[in-house]
C-alpha cells in the first residue's frame, strides 16, 4: 500500500500553507484514503486495484490544489510575493476561466447572429469611425515631425497691424539673423513650380528654393551625393540643386552615380549636387532644392513678404523668450523703417504652425466621431439589456446554486468583449479603407498626410477602444442581472416577465441621450451644409464653367532678345490655340482668379502720390482676357488688338479702384504707374473701367484690381509665368491632347499642366467640402443608429406590454388609442432627446463659428430643419412598434403566459 | 458551465443535509452521497474537502477532531445553529427551483 500522506503532501507543497494546517489536512485526507482502500480490499479488489481506484478518487492534483487555494487563502500566511509561484497560477486559474467565459460568449454570439450580426455593426461603425479619424489626428498633429530634436524645430513669422501673420521679406530675415541670440540657426524658402527637362522627360515640379541654413536647421543630409555648400548660395557660382528621392528614382534612373547629370530650368542648367532621403518631404512635395542665391540677389524692400522662415532654438532657448526677443527685434524694424508693413514678429513651435489651419476641422471631426462612438454604444447596451431580460431566470438561477456576483460580471464582461472584440476587428477593417477615403477626400487639405498610416498605434488604439466599450457594455446589464433575487425573478416569471422599471428608465435614457446626441451632430453638420450652400451661390465676378487653364511656367527671359522671343512664343501660341475647334475666345493671366500666385501693391497716381493703405491686385492679361472669363466692362474700353509694345501703355482698373482712388472723377485718362509690382516705372493711362472679382475664392470679398496689358509690362518676365485660360463649347478636359500637341509643336521642352477653373474653384472650397461631408456622414450614420435605437426600445416595450395592452382592449380601448399610447410613449422619449439636443446643440455650435460662411450658429432655420427631419425618422421608427401594437388580438394578449 | 455550477450549489445543500441529523466525517459523507444517490453523484476528495473546508469557514458547520479507543482519530463535522437557518433556506429555494422547472418542463396541453 502506497504512503498517501507523502502522495498528499507532495499535492499540497506549492499551496505553501501553514505548517500545522498542512499537517490536519494531510492527516483528514489520509485518513479517507486509507478507508477507502480498506473497504476496497475488503471487497475482494487487488492491491493493486485498489491503489488506483483510491488515486482517482484523489482527482487531478491540479484540482485539489485549486479547490484547496480557494479556500486556504485566510490561512496562507506566507506574504504574497510578486511572481511567486503562489501568484503565477492563480493568474492561471483566472486565465482559465476567461477562456471559458471567451468560449461561452462566442457560442451565445453564434446562437444568435442576427442580434450579434447588428450589435458587430454597429459597434464597428462606431469604432472604425473613431479609429480612421484618431489615425488622422495622430499622423498629423501628435506624430513629432520627422527631424532631429523637432521640439527645438520653430516657424518664424511677421504680424501685420491686424495679428495677421505674413511671410517675411528677406532684409528682414538677414536683420534677425544677425541681431537674435536664441537661434541656433535660421533659414527662409519658398516654393514655386517649375518645368525641368534633363531627366528622363521634361515634368513640372514643385520647386523650393532655400537659403544656405535651410538642411543645418533640420539637420538632415543628402543620402547620395554631397549637401549644398556656402558657394553653392553666392550669385554666379556653378549651379546645383538637390532632389528628392522620388525624383531621382522617377526622372533620373534611380543611378548612384550623379556626376554628370544635369537639369535645365528657369534658363539655368544645374548640377545634380545630392538626392535627399525618401523620409525627407519638406517643403511637401518638393522635388527640386534650389540655392536661392543662385536665381536672385537679396531684395531691399522691406515689405516683400516672400519667405517663409524655420529655424532651430538653442538646447537652452525657452520659446517664450525667443518669441519676446524676436518681437523686440522686429518692432525695432518697423521703428527704424519707413516701408515696414509688418508692426511685429511671432515664433511658433514648426508642428504647429504646420497643422495650425487643419487642427480645428479635426478636432471637431474627432469630437463628432466620439459622439457617433457613444451613440453606438448606446444603441448595443440597449440590446444587451433587452437580451438580459430574456437571460435575467438563467441568471437568478445561477446566483441561487452559488455563482458570485464577481463571476456573473466577469463572464457579461466577457461577452460583450467577445461582441466589442469583433466589432474592433470590423472596426480596424473600416478605419484602413476610412483613412484612404478620408485622404482621398482631404487631398492636399490634410498637411503632414503622408505620415497617416494603418499602423500599430491605430490597432492599438481600436483594441483599447474595444476593452473600454466593453466594460461600459458588459457592466451595465451585468450589474443589473447580478443584482437579481432569485425570489423576485421567480415570482415576476409567474406573473408574465416584464422587466423592471429601473431597467426601463435606464432604456429611456439611453435613447433620449441618443437622440440629443444625434441632434447635436445634425446640427453642427446643418450649419455647415448651409454655409456651404451660400459659399457655392456666391457670385465670383467672372465664369468658370467650361474654362480650361493651361499653365506653361517658362523660364524668365535674361535679356531684352530674350524678352522678345518670349512675347513672339506667346503671340504663336495664343492664335494656334485660338483657332483650335470648339475654342471660343483665349486670354491669358499672369495670375487667374482663385490661384495663389497674384500679388498685389501700392501704385502711384501721376499728379498725386501713391495709394497709400490701399492695395490692389496687380494682374499683366491679354487682350482677350476679361471676354474669356466673362468679366464685364463698366465704363470706356477693353484692351485692343491693336495695343502693343509700340504703342503707349494702357491700363484697365476695376470697380473698387475707381470708386476708392477715383471718387467724383472719371478715372479714364488718368495716369498710373505700378512700378512697385513689377519694376517697370513707365507711366501708363486708365483705358477702362470692369466689373471687381473675387480673387481668393468666393469667402473673399471682391477686391479692386489693376490690368496692364501684357505685351507691354513686366520685361515678358508676367507671359513666363502665364496662365492662357481657353473659354470653350466643349468639355473642358477634352481640349487637352489638342493643346498640349500645339504646345510641343512650338517648343517640345515645356511640360504643360492643365487646371480647368472648375477644379480651381473646386480646391478653393476643398476643406469645406471635406468637413460637411464627414459631419453629413456621421451624422447620417448617427441618425440611423438612433432610429434603431428608438425602434428598439418602442418594439420591446411593444412586447412586453402585449398583456397588459390586450388587457386594454378586451376593456374597450380602440386601436387608435393604442396606436395613441405608443407615439406618445415614443414621442416622449424623442421630446425630451429633442430638447438637450437643441441646448448642446447650442452650447457645441460655437466651437463651428470659424467655419461657417453668414450663418449664424444659432441660425433657427437650420435648427428647425434639422429638428423637422429628425422628428420624421423618429416617426418611422415609432410607426412599426405602434402598429403591431394596434393589431394585438386580446385573446392572444392574455392566454400568452 | 450550469453544470459545475448546479453540483456546487447543491453540494453545499447536500452536505448541509446529511449533516442534520448528527456528525458525520468526510468520508462517511462521501458515502452516503453516493449510496443515497444509486451512485449519480459523486464526490472525490478534492471536491469534497474543500467544501466541507469552505463550510466550515462560513460558520455553518463545525469540524472537531474525536479519537475513540482502538482507532485512529477522525475529523467530524456537526452543522451549526446558522447552518441550520442555511439549510431552511435553501431547502425552500431548491423546492420552488424544481417546482419552476417542472412548472416549465411539464408538457404543454393543446
Amino acid at each position: 500500500m502506497p504512503e498517501w500522506k507523502e502522495e498528499i503532501k507532495l499535492r499540497l507543497a506549492k499551496l505553501e500553507l501553514e505548517p500545522t494546517r498542512e499537517a490536519a489536512i494531510v492527516e483528514e485526507l489520509a485518513q479517507h484514503l486509507n478507508d477507502r482502500a480498506a473497504e476496497l480490499l475488503a471487497s475482494g479488489a487487488t492491491e493493486q486495484e485498489a491503489a488506483r481506484a483510491v488515486l482517482a478518487d484523489l482527482g487531478e492534483s491540479e484540482a485539489l490544489r485549486q479547490e484547496l487555494r480557494r479556500v486556504e487563502r485566510s490561512f496562507n500566511h506566507q506574504p504574497a510575493v510578486w511572481g511567486s509561484s503562489t501568484r503565477g497560477s492563480n493568474g492561471a486559474n483566472m486565465l482559465n476561466d476567461f477562456r471559458q467565459d471567451l468560449r461561452f460568449g462566442l457560442r451565445i454570439m453564434l446562437k444568435q447572429p442576427v442580434f450579434s450580426a447588428l450589435a458587430v455593426l454597429t459597434l464597428a461603425l462606431g469604432i472604425g469611425g473613431c479609429t480612421a479619424i484618431f489615425s488622422v489626428v495622430n499622423g498629423v498633429l501628435l506624430q513629432p515631425l520627422p527631424y532631429d530634436r523637432p521640439d527645438q524645430l520653430v516657424m518664424l513669422r511677421e504680424l501685420s497691424a491686424e495679428g495677421t501673420p505674413m511671410n517675411v521679406p528677406e532684409q528682414n530675415f538677414l536683420d534677425w539673423q544677425s541681431a537674435a541670440h536664441s537661434f541656433e540657426s535660421m533659414a527662409f524658402y519658398n516654393t514655386f513650380e517649375s518645368a525641368v527637362a534633363g531627366g528622363s522627360e521634361p515634368v513640372r515640379v514643385q520647386a523650393s528654393q532655400v537659403s544656405e541654413e535651410f538642411f543645418d536647421v533640420l539637420r538632415v543630409r543628402p543620402f547620395i551625393g554631397r549637401a549644398l555648400l556656402p558657394e553653392d548660395h553666392r550669385q554666379g557660382a556653378p549651379p546645383a540643386v538637390i532632389v528628392s528621392y522620388s525624383f531621382w528614382r522617377d526622372y533620373l534612373g534611380g543611378e548612384r552615380n550623379l556626376a554628370g547629370k544635369q537639369l535645365r530650368s528657369s534658363g539655368y542648367s544645374f548640377a545634380v549636387a545630392g538626392v535627399m532621403p525618401a523620409s525627407f518631404q519638406f517643403p511637401a512635395r518638393t522635388d527640386v532644392w534650389v540655392p536661392k542665391g543662385v536665381l536672385s540677389a537679396v531684395n531691399p524692400s522691406r515689405s516683400a513678404h516672400n519667405w517663409r522662415v524655420i529655424a532651430r532654438l538653442k538646447s537652452n532657448a525657452i520659446l517664450d523668450r525667443a518669441r519676446g526677443e524676436l518681437s523686440r527685434i522686429a518692432k525695432n524694424i518697423h521703428a527704424d523703417f519707413k516701408d515696414v508693413t509688418a508692426v511685429d514678429a511671432t515664433v511658433l513651435p514648426l508642428q504647429d504652425a504646420f497643422t495650425a489651419r487643419i487642427r480645428p476641422a479635426l478636432l471637431l471631426l474627432l469630437g463628432a466621431v466620439g459622439f457617433l462612438l457613444l451613440i453606438a454604444c448606446a444603441n448595443v447596451v440597449n440590446m444587451l439589456l433587452a437580451r438580459a431580460t430574456a437571460q435575467e431566470k438563467e441568471f437568478a438561477v445561477r446566483v441561487a446554486l452559488g455563482a458570485s456576483r464577481t463571476r456573473l460580471l466577469k463572464q457579461c464582461v466577457t461577452e460583450s468583449f467577445v461582441l466589442a472584440l469583433a466589432g474592433a476587428v470590423l472596426g480596424a477593417v473600416l478605419a484602413a479603407w476610412g483613412v484612404d477615403v478620408l485622404l482621398a477626400l482631404g487631398q492636399g487639405q490634410i498637411p503632414r498626410s503622408e505620415n497617416v498610416r494603418v499602423d500599430v498605434a491605430m490597432l492599438a488604439f481600436a483594441l483599447a477602444l474595444s476593452i473600454a466599450i466593453s466594460l461600459l457594455l458588459g457592466l451595465v446589464p451585468g450589474w443589473r442581472a447580478s443584482r437579481l433575487a432569485l425570489a423576485s425573478v421567480m415570482q415576476s416569471a409567474g406573473r408574465g416577465g416584464s422587466s423592471s422599471g429601473g431597467q426601463k428608465r435606464l432604456r429611456d435614457v439611453l435613447v433620449v441621450s441618443q437622440v440629443a446626441l444625434t441632434l447635436v451632430l445634425l446640427i453642427g453638420a446643418g450649419l455647415l451644409a448651409r454655409s456651404f450652400v451660400k459659399v457655392m451661390a456666391v457670385d465670383l465676378g467672372f465664369r468658370r464653367e467650361n474654362r480650361l487653364g493651361l499653365d506653361l511656367s517658362m523660364p524668365f527671359p535674361k535679356d531684352k532678345q530674350g524678352e522678345q522671343r518670349l512675347r513672339a512664343f506667346a503671340a504663336q501660341l495664343e492664335g494656334r490655340l485660338a483657332s483650335l475647334p470648339g475654342v471660343v475666345s483665349i486670354g491669358g493671366t499672369n495670375a487667374p482668379p482663385m490661384s495663389p500666385y497674384g500679388g498685389n501693391g501700392r501704385f502711384l497716381i501721376e499728379g498725386r502720390g501713391d495709394s497709400g493703405d490701399y492695395w490692389p491686385s496687380y494682374r499683366i492679361a491679354s487682350a482677350g482676357y476679361f471676354k474669356t472669363l466673362g468679366i464685364p466692362l463698366i465704363r470706356g474700353r477693353l484692351f485692343h488688338e491693336t495695343d502693343g509694345t509700340n504703342t503707349p501703355q494702357v491700363a484697365i482698373i476695376s470697380r473698387d479702384v475707381a470708386d476708392k482712388m477715383f471718387p467724383n472723377e472719371d478715372p479714364i485718362g488718368k495716369r498710373i504707374n505700378a512700378a512697385n509690382m513689377d519694376g517697370d516705372d513707365t507711366w501708363t493711362t486708365i483705358v477702362g473701367v470692369v466689373a471687381d472679382v473675387r480673387e481668393y475664392g468666393p469667402e473673399s470679398e471682391p477686391g479692386g484690381a489693376i490690368y496692364t496689358h501684357y505685351l507691354q509690362r513686366g520685361g515678358g518676365s508676367g507671359i513666363a509665368a502665364f496662365t492662357w485660360v481657353l473659354h470653350t463649347t466643349l468639355e473642358p478636359t477634352s481640349l487637352i491632347p489638342a493643346v498640349r500637341e500645339a504646345v510641343r509643336s512650338i517648343d517640345p521642352e515645356l511640360a504643360p499642366r492643365f487646371q480647368t477653373l472648375e477644379e480651381n474653384f473646386q480646391s478653393t472650397t476643398a476643406s469645406r467640402r471635406f468637413n460637411l461631408t464627414l459631419l453629413g456622414v456621421f451624422a447620417g450614420v448617427a441618425l440611423a443608429l438612433a432610429g434603431m435605437g428608438i425602434y428598439g426600445v418602442l418594439a420591446y416595450s411593444v412586447e412586453q406590454r402585449a398583456r397588459e395592452i390586450g388587457i386594454r382592449m378586451a376593456l374597450g380601448a380602440q386601436p387608435g388609442q393604442v396606436l395613441q399610447m405608443v407615439l406618445r410613449q415614443g414621442g416622449m422619449l424623442v421630446g425630451a432627446g429633442l430638447l438637450i439636443g437643441l441646448l448642446g446643440g447650442y452650447a457645441v455650435s460655437r466651437s463651428l463659428t470659424t467655419m461657417l460662411f453668414n450663418t449664424s450658429p444659432a441660425d433657427p432655420a437650420t435648427y428647425i430643419a434639422v429638428s423637422a427631419f429628425l422628428c420624421v425618422v423618429a416617426l418611422v421608427a415609432c410607426a412599426g412598434p405602434a402598429r403591431r401594437a394596434a393589431k394585438v388580438d386580446p385573446l392572444v394578449a392574455l392566454r400568452h403566459d | 458551465m450550469l453544470d459545475r455550477e448546479l453540483k456546487k450549489g447543491s453540494a453545499e445543500l447536500l452536505i448541509l443535509s446529511l449533516l442534520e441529523a448528527r456528525a458525520r466525517h468526510g468520508y462517511e459523507v462521501s458515502k452516503l452521497i453516493e449510496s443515497r444517490s444509486g451512485a449519480a453523484l459523486k464526490f472525490n476528495v478534492a471536491s469534497l474537502y474543500p467544501l466541507l473546508y469552505r463550510l466550515e469557514k462560513r460558520g455553518w458547520i463545525e469540524g472537531r477532531w474525536i479519537e475513540k479507543a482502538g482507532q485512529r482519530r477522525r475529523r467530524c463535522y456537526k452543522l451549526t445553529k446558522e447552518g441550520k437557518k442555511v439549510l431552511a433556506a435553501q431547502r425552500s429555494i431548491w423546492k420552488s427551483f424544481v417546482a419552476a422547472i417542472n412548472r416549465v418542463t411539464k408538457p404543454e396541453h393543446a
